[in-house]
């Protein structure tokens, strides 16, 4: 025993400087399972946009991993400007831009009414605005379905059911509470000693807010502008409820264009569609990066 | 025995050293501390000792062992972190029992250490409580504890008291230093606070950007600074700097400051005394006032500056003609008053005189 | 008055959060003790829509799917999400390319996941034709047809949607943990798994009670990602509450029926909401004592 010990005590005695990197199962077992997983989340992106660049004669050939032989964008051309829903053949773009005048003034609205009450409820708190505060966080619990019946009637007496100012007017109703707490936990996260300072220099409640907060919001802005961006655009039940016919947003189009596909499916341009219907919060995301995870975690209610 | 050693030690990344070529030697039983300022290095030697951070070149002894390339706990160390480093959901005795549960020791033999270390720190209230539940001081308390089960050779503390409060760091600072008698193992003690290191060390190392600069007993840190930086680095409040030149008038060495030229018979060079440029360095309690003044190396006409009553004495700082600034404290009851002429004495034997240049001692 | 310009800044939210939030699902509420079709009528039926909502097999195998999804969702997504972060969280390289590859789905909407895991699994040309091409001829993988399976397939298909997220906010909670923890797990010689197991996952508590909140909230929300994969069938294999109550509401034309449905939606959220916040309450009060003593 002991003749086995010494020589290994003295073979570390030439040990110096960093240890030498080894082969190591652990790291080779930690990098597989990021593969594993890496596949396992690209694998349907892969499979959309590998069968959006095939034709259908390729598609029902080959099978949804095969690669495409001879990419075409033909698909992505059908499904923008041609693909139908019933009688209707004008391809997802109606819906694009019907989004898009959705999503504009849904984002711009959030922005000022969220920072007006985020700044109120962190510097300007009054008896009552504890209450409006509670009131609007069960609201950001509520499922939709719960007032969804007799918000449908109330628009319908305003005249709002079916308009464009009337989805809007959902839209921002719906995402006040979550964009309020942002702007809230983020002026609360300013020292107070801001505000006390304009104070004391006589600065009243407009002014403090628009010469010291609004220049000071931009961070959490683009937390809310990627927020409502993502959220109005990827929305399908407040569209389809309150948008009609005429303001059908894209993902309602996206669905109409699938569900009333009638004789064979065209798979490859369903793809292509719901690609392009995926492409602007995914462009968002890209660009984003970061912003998107702080959007998450400011988003995530913090009771 | 575990005698801990730091051989040839340097830590680079990438542009930056941390540490360079350095030896350390820190004998069996010995109570160590490594003191300087934030970004010294002290925190990465320390954390090298341990094997938490990786090394350039150099290697690490523990009890006649190189450990350069062993795991932390193989090491047979034992760590105290700044932040505690508690689980915080694990209540004291899961805290103290989790590390030997895993490491396979037997319950029974567990339950007797935790018994041991509760008993030591007076721990035996607390053992059910989470670690939120407790105070710092306490938290600190459970750490060192967490510490005691491992019942390793070598301790080693990394600015263990720096979140605490004034009274408990005092307080916490005699237990360990207790600790260290009653257990007789080695320790390494990291830290920026002179006064702890003055008060728990057997062997201070002052580090100043990857170096040591000086390694002693904090008497001879506190008496015999080796360089200037170790000097200003010690002691409040700090030594007052006189710059004058060295020259030799009639064979022996004198301290020449503006007309002035202080006789150094009595000052103990390290080497031969060469003329050149040199600061005279003089801590404020070893400056004499009113009738003790006249009898030193040297008199200075002044005049009070400012005064700072601390309670038991009073800092007063002093201004020469010149201008030179001088602190030195007197006994509260003086009742100095700013304005006043204040005669100074200084006596070259309990002064300590510094190349300008290189800030070596002389 | 003090105040005033505050007052009536908030003013337009309190009276949408008092009008939206209390008014409409009182308004609901109410209208689930009526015998409404599918205009309201203020015929009061007692507890007759529930009696007859619970007597509905459509309606119970919602709840029961219900069930299904929410175990498998959350605790897939949960599990999942902190695998992957744990793994990410051993300083591998290209991390911020894999960060990205995990969130991405969580940015598509679930109309968009539903129709891209739909075509995957399609039964004919989808991955059972990869696999009879690859030379398995008689694999069958019928799972989004079998009335018993379909369920399972839109759970992979929320996991593979929200994993993502978990993983996000797990990261950020591992990576706010003490560096002296891990030091000490170092030193102690913890074995890394134990330590993820038995020190840090405690420690990520508020983490994973984000995590479940959002997800379980995904979880009584959940109508697009079953309307555009499975459109509740085959038969009514794939029901959900939600959309039983969005059916009966716009399609079916019995209003009564279907609030009786949204009420015990919202019993069910404030079923699983309570809890957390009660015990995330009682956590900061008992800190806040501690640090005062």
């Amino acid at each position: 025993m002991s003749e086995q010990v010494l020589p290994l005590a003295a073979s570390t005695a030439h040990h110096d400087g960093p240890r030498p990197a080894t082969f190591s199962w652990e790291r080779a077992g930690i990098y597989a399972f990021l593969l594993v997983a890496a596949l396992f989340f690209l694998l349907p992106i892969y499979t959309m946009v590998s069968t959006s660049l095939k034709t259908m004669a390729e598609v029902r050939a080959t099978n949804v991993l095969m690669p495409p032989l001879a990419p075409t964008i033909e698909a992505w051309g059908a499904a923008w400007s041609q693909a139908c829903t019933g009688l209707d053949c004008g391809g997802v773009q109606v819906g694009f831009l019907n989004s898009l005048k959705i999503v504009v003034p849904v984002v711009v609205l959030s922005i000022l009414v969220g920072a007006l009450n985020g700044y109120v409820l962190s510097f300007w708190r009054f008896r009552g605005a504890n209450l409006v505060f509670t009131v609007l966080m069960f609201g950001a619990f509520i499922p939709l379905q719960m007032v969804l019946y007799p918000l449908v009637r109330l628009w319908s007496s305003l005249g709002l059911y079916g308009s464009l100012p009337g989805l809007i007017a959902v839209h921002v109703i719906f995402g006040l509470p979550v964009v309020t707490l942002m702007y809230r936990n983020f002026y609360a996260g300013l020292p107070i000693e801001i505000f006390k300072a304009a104070r004391v220099d006589g600065a009243g409640f407009w002014r403090i807010f628009w010469s010291i907060f609004v220049p000071m919001s931009a961070p959490i802005t683009i937390v809310v502008v990627i927020w409502q961006t993502t959220g109005a655009w990827n929305d399908y039940i407040l569209g389809l409820t309150f948008g009609g016919r005429e303001n059908a947003p894209m993902t309602v189009q996206l669905n109409n264009i699938i569900a009333s596909q009638t004789g064979e499916r065209q798979f490859n341009v369903e793809m292509a569609a719901t690609m392009l219907t995926a492409m602007v919060p995914l462009l968002v995301y890209m660009v984003s990066g970061r912003w998107f995870v702080r959007g998450i975690t400011a988003g995530a209610v913090k009771g | 025995m575990a005698e801990v050693e730091a051989r040839n030690l340097s830590i680079r990344y990438g542009e930056f050293t941390a540490l360079e070529k350095l030896d350390l030697t820190v004998p069996h039983g010995q109570f160590l501390v490594l003191l300087g300022p934030s970004g010294c290095g002290k925190s990465t030697l320390l954390n090298s000792i341990a094997g938490l951070q990786p090394i350039t070149s150099g290697q690490i002894w523990i009890g006649g062992k190189n450990v350069t390339w062993a795991e932390p706990k193989d090491r047979g160390i034992a760590m105290v972190f700044q932040s505690y480093a508690l689980y915080p959901k694990m209540t004291v005795r899961q805290n103290l029992s989790f590390g030997l549960k895993v490491a396979g020791v037997k319950a029974a033999e567990i339950a007797q250490r935790v018994q041991r270390a509760a008993e030591t720190l007076q721990l035996h209230t607390m053992l059910d409580r989470r670690p939120a539940e407790l105070s710092g001081g306490q938290r600190q308390r459970v750490a060192i504890g967490r510490v005691l089960v491992r019942e390793a050779e070598v301790y080693l503390y990394d600015e263990p008291l720096s979140n605490l409060d004034a009274q408990l760091r005092v307080e916490l600072r005699r237990e360990i230093k207790r600790l260290h008698r009653h257990l007789g193992s080695t320790s390494i003690y990291v830290t920026h606070d002179q006064v702890e290191a003055l008060t728990l060390a057997d062997m201070i190392a002052v580090m100043n950007k990857g170096r040591i600069e000086q390694l002693g007993s904090p008497e001879e840190i506190y008496e015999r600074p080796a360089t200037r930086y170790v000097a200003a680095f010690i002691g409040s409040p700090a030594m007052n700097f006189i710059d004058g030149d060295i020259a030799i008038e009639a064979g022996k060495p004198v301290f020449k400051w503006g007309q002035a030229s202080i006789p150094l018979d009595r000052y103990s060079f390290a080497a031969e005394a060469r003329p050149g440029k040199a600061t005279l360095g003089v801590r404020p309690e070893h400056i004499a006032h009113g009738e003790h003044a006249g009898g030193q190396d040297f008199l200075v006409e002044t005049t009070i500056d400012l005064l700072e009553p601390m309670g038991s004495d009073t800092l007063v700082w002093c201004r020469t003609k010149e201008g030179q600034q001088i602190g030195l404290r007197v006994p509260t009851d003086l009742r100095p008053r700013e304005g006043d002429a204040m005669p100074l004495g200084i006596s070259v034997s309990s002064a300590s005189l510094f190349d300008t240049a290189s800030g070596l001692r002389l | 008055m003090k105040n005033l310009s505050a007052k009536i800044a908030l003013a337009p939210t309190a009276l949408v959060a008092l009008v939206v939030f209390v008014g409409c699902i009182a308004w609901t509420v109410g209208l689930s003790f009526t015998g409404s079709r599918s205009i309201p009528e203020f015929s009061f039926v007692g507890f007759e829509q529930y009696v007859a909502l619970f007597g509905s097999p459509r309606w119970l195998v919602s709840l029961r799917n219900m069930a299904i999804f929410g175990i498998g969702f959350v605790g897939g997504c949960l599990v999942l999400g902190y695998l992957l972060a744990i793994f990410i969280d051993q300083k591998v390289r290209a991390e911020s390319a894999l960060r990205t590859i995990f969130l991405y789905p969580y940015a598509l909407s679930y109309i968009v996941t539903g129709f891209a895991w739909q075509w995957f699994l399609n039964p004919q040309l989808g991955l059972q034709k990869f696999m009879q091409d690859l030379g398995w001829t008689d694999f069958t993988f019928r799972l989004l047809i079998d009335r018993n399976l379909a369920i399972y397939t839109i759970v992979a298909a929320a996991i593979w949607h929200g994993a993502g997220l978990v993983m996000a906010l797990v990261l950020a909670g591992l990576r706010g943990i003490d560096e002296d923890i891990w030091k000490a797990i170092n030193i102690e010689g913890i074995p890394k798994w134990r330590a993820y197991l038995s020190i840090i996952l405690p420690m990520l508590g508020p983490s994973f009670a984000t995590c479940i909140l959002l997800l379980a909230f995904g979880v009584i929300r959940n109508y697009d990602l079953v309307v555009a994969m499975t459109g509740g069938g085959p038969g009514s294999a794939t029901e959900v509450p939600a959309k039983f109550v969005m059916d009966y509401l716009f399609e079916r034309q019995n209003v009564g029926l279907a609030s009786a449905g949204a009420t015990i939606l919202i019993l069910t959220v404030v079923a699983v909401a309570a809890p957390i916040w009660y015990a995330r309450h009682w956590q900061t009060r008992r800190a806040a004592s501690a640090s005062k003593g």
